[in-house]
């Protein structure tokens, strides 16, 4: 498989992220925008393993691992799932003809569809 | 996790080398080991490990955790001197780009006390340079090490290219991630995955056991 461009892209989506919500430079400043990359270069770099691997799997557990750290921080499931939409949304846009595209947008819908599913185990726990 | 693991563990995180290895040496003084290994420096690691994934320490002090850790599993098992019977020839490696070796060093000891010569890598040791020497020195074990899942799509390769080696070596896959999840589909039905330390001294102990009883 033609390997990601990943820091590009990683670069990219953060771009949008800080587009959409200006207040985020407010508040985490130069350096959260330089975390912001770091963590989506993590996020293709196992989108692009789940895909050498033929196996979904292997995203959606880095997104729940990934998200039960960022709760302890204090972090909704919210903001990991607008992370991968808008990766969703890029490779639509600018990846439609790449061979993995259909592939990787699948593995980020079952791992959104996971984060769901515990937020809501979560919330059923917190309210039982 | 015991209470020994988990001060063995503040003691790699503080750098006290002292402590680590009155802890070890302690330990070892009634233990095998196998015991050693599995039950004080593997939890002590893995809680570490842990540590580190819930963001409680940084990079800087799981760095010198494993460094000292490093130290004292060399101080405490140095140099195994081997007897006579060495006949059986193993290689260790952890795959291109693995940086983590501190469980295949410990398996590198198991092999030696249990009469093997080896030739233990340490980290990263990519896929041309395991062949060129497993082609010149012939080993009828191969043993590989993979942690992190984004090593994982080079298994099947390392697999594959080794065990169609003219000498047919058996290829033994371990590390983290074999205990965590089915790595059988990048293997071959010959490959042996073991999940963890306890499973390879095992199968170390009942291969010498074979060996005797093919020798009466």
């Amino acid at each position: 498989m033609k390997k990601l461009p990943i820091e590009e892209l990683a670069i990219s989506v953060t771009e949008v992220m800080y587009e959409n919500d200006p207040t985020l430079m407010d508040r985490y400043g130069d350096k959260g925008r330089r975390k912001c990359i770091e963590d989506n270069e993590h996020h293709f770099k196992h989108l692009q393993t789940a895909y050498e691997l033929q196996n979904g799997q292997f995203f959606t557990e880095y997104a729940l691992w990934l998200n039960g750290i960022l709760s302890k921080y204090g972090m909704t499931e919210e903001l990991l799932i607008e992370n991968f939409k808008l990766i969703d949304d890029l490779l639509e846009r600018e990846y439609k003809e790449y061979e993995a595209t259909n592939d990787l947008r699948n593995y980020l819908a079952s791992a959104v569809q996971s984060l769901q599913e515990s937020a809501l185990t979560a919330a059923e726990k917190g309210r039982g | 996790m015991n209470q020994n693991s988990r001060e063995l563990a503040g003691f790699f995180l503080e750098g006290n080398i002292d402590e680590a290895l009155r802890i070890v040496r302690e330990c070892q003084r009634d233990s095998t080991s196998l015991e050693v290994f599995s039950s004080l420096f593997t939890p002590a690691m893995n809680y570490i490990g842990e540590l580190w994934e819930n963001s409680e320490i940084n990079v800087a002090d799981e760095h010198l955790a494993t460094a000292v850790c490093d130290m004292v599993l060399s101080q405490v098992f140095p140099g195994y001197v081997k007897g006579e019977k060495v006949t059986k020839k193993a290689m260790l490696l952890c795959l291109e780009g693995e940086q983590h070796y501190l469980g295949l060093k410990m398996i590198n000891r198991l092999f030696e006390e249990n009469d093997w010569a080896t030739k233990y890598f340490g980290s990263n040791l990519p896929l041309e340079y395991a062949v060129s020497t497993a082609v010149e020195w012939k080993p009828s074990v191969i043993a590989l090490s993979v942690s992190i899942v984004y090593h994982l799509p080079k298994l099947k390769e390392y697999v594959m290219e080794l065990e169609s080696l003219p000498h047919k070596p058996l290829i033994i896959v371990g590390g983290r991630l074999a205990g965590k999840y089915d790595l059988r589909p990048y293997c071959s039905e010959n490959t042996l995955i073991m999940n963890d330390i306890t499973t390879i001294g095992n199968w170390l102990g009942q291969y010498q056991l074979g060996e005797k009883v093919n020798a009466i």
